[in-house]
């Protein structure tokens, strides 16, 4: 599946499994995020598959 | 593939937006943050009737949904009125956009909108004020970005001044207040208001950041903008970090932290700093500072190069 962060796109091979779990595979901490799938926000409890394309919104950034 | 069973919202049945123990469909969701903020400003008396509220506004996330809100729940009270303030720090390649997604916003709520710029207040934006000057940017930045909306609060006989800080933010500066041993900085958040500053009040620190966001992306008002360009390592991003570690662990960890160090500030309100130093009006500009020159006009004082 590709997640789109910022103008970053990263692909991750996984399938059927929880979204919080993908972000982790990707580094990225799942409360520091909020995630949609074909423009609807899915909670991280989620199951997310294979072919899914994922925008990925950071919730804040800076110092 | 099997057929996923959706999250569904735990007040209506319909496809959740929010997970944790907090499953709630987009109506539902946007109704609990509406709520919140709205018994937050009536418990704690934060907008009463036929008041002018300054809002600060700097277009990223936190103070458009703060004026969004406002805005919306403005019917509440009688007689209220709302001014946005936006302060243009003249940061090239960055500070266009969020301007003028300020500008945007309050045009789209029919919000008097003023804006105010480093260079029509101290002769110059941020980066040619940083010349010469031995401080970082932020320090300089936030310094000076407090003192034109303050000074600009009570230019307009506004009494209030309304910010986006979250409970996060709350949590981050009290958390960096103990781990610098800063109690001059803790005693004085708890003082009361000395009457020769704005009234500042803060409709977000019931929300957290994820809370704030969240309604943002799903009012369609959220807009994702590229990093401050002068961004970089500082202590409240590693309190940050820290927290959000914690988060992970301990949910809750943030607002139990915030309201038992709101209860600490409740019973030392009116304890004496151990500088000794109390609030008056600066030498210069007649601001408050608790010392002779407040540090917004040492910090533009050509003399003072901290070179």
């Amino acid at each position: 599946m590709i997640l789109h962060i910022s103008d970053n796109s990263i692909e991750i091979q996984a399938d059927s499994i929880p979204l919080k779990d993908v972000l982790e595979m990707a580094d990225i901490n799942p409360l520091s995020v909020i995630v949609a799938r074909e423009g609807t926000v899915i909670p991280v409890e989620t199951t997310v598959y294979s072919e899914d394309t994922l925008k990925v919104y950071r919730i804040s950034h800076g110092g | 593939m099997a057929a996923e069973t959706p999250l569904l919202c735990k007040t209506c049945g319909a496809n959740a937006v929010s997970g944790g123990e907090n499953l709630l469909c987009t109506t539902h969701f946007c109704e609990m943050v509406e709520k919140k903020v709205r018994t937050h400003i009536a418990d704690q008396n934060l907008i009463l009737d036929n008041e002018h509220i300054a809002v600060a506004l700097s277009g990223g996330k936190d103070s458009t949904v703060l004026l969004y809100i406002l805005s919306k729940i403005l019917s509440d009270f009688e007689g209220v009125k709302l001014t946005a303030i936006t302060v243009d720090e003249g940061i090239p390649n960055y500070r266009e956009q969020t301007l003028a997604y300020a500008q945007e916003v309050a045009n789209f709520l029919n919000i008097e909108h003023r804006i105010i710029s480093f260079r029509e207040t101290f002769g110059g934006p941020l980066p040619s004020l940083l010349k010469k000057r031995n401080v970082s940017a932020c320090t300089l930045c936030g310094v000076l970005r407090r003192k034109i909306l303050e000074q600009e609060t009570f230019s307009m006989a506004v009494p209030k001044l309304a910010t986006g800080h979250s409970l996060d933010d709350e949590a981050e500066t009290a958390m960096m207040n103990i781990l610098t041993a800063n109690i001059d900085a803790i005693i004085n958040t708890a003082s009361p208001n000395s009457g020769k500053e704005s009234l500042r009040i803060k409709p977000f620190s019931v929300l957290n950041e994820y809370e704030i966001a969240l309604y943002g992306i799903l009012k369609g008002i959220f807009r994702e903008f590229p990093e401050c360009p002068y961004a970089g390592p500082s202590l409240r991003a590693e309190v940050r970090q820290m927290f959000l570690s914690m988060k992970t662990k301990y949910p809750n960890i943030t607002g139990q932290f915030a309201d038992n160090y709101n209860s600490l500030l409740s019973s030392i309100a009116n304890v004496e700093k151990p500088s000794g130093k109390s609030k008056k009006e600066c030498n210069i500009c007649g601001g408050p500072t608790s010392g002779d020159i407040c540090r917004a006009c040492i910090l533009v004082d050509p003399k003072n190069n901290f070179c």
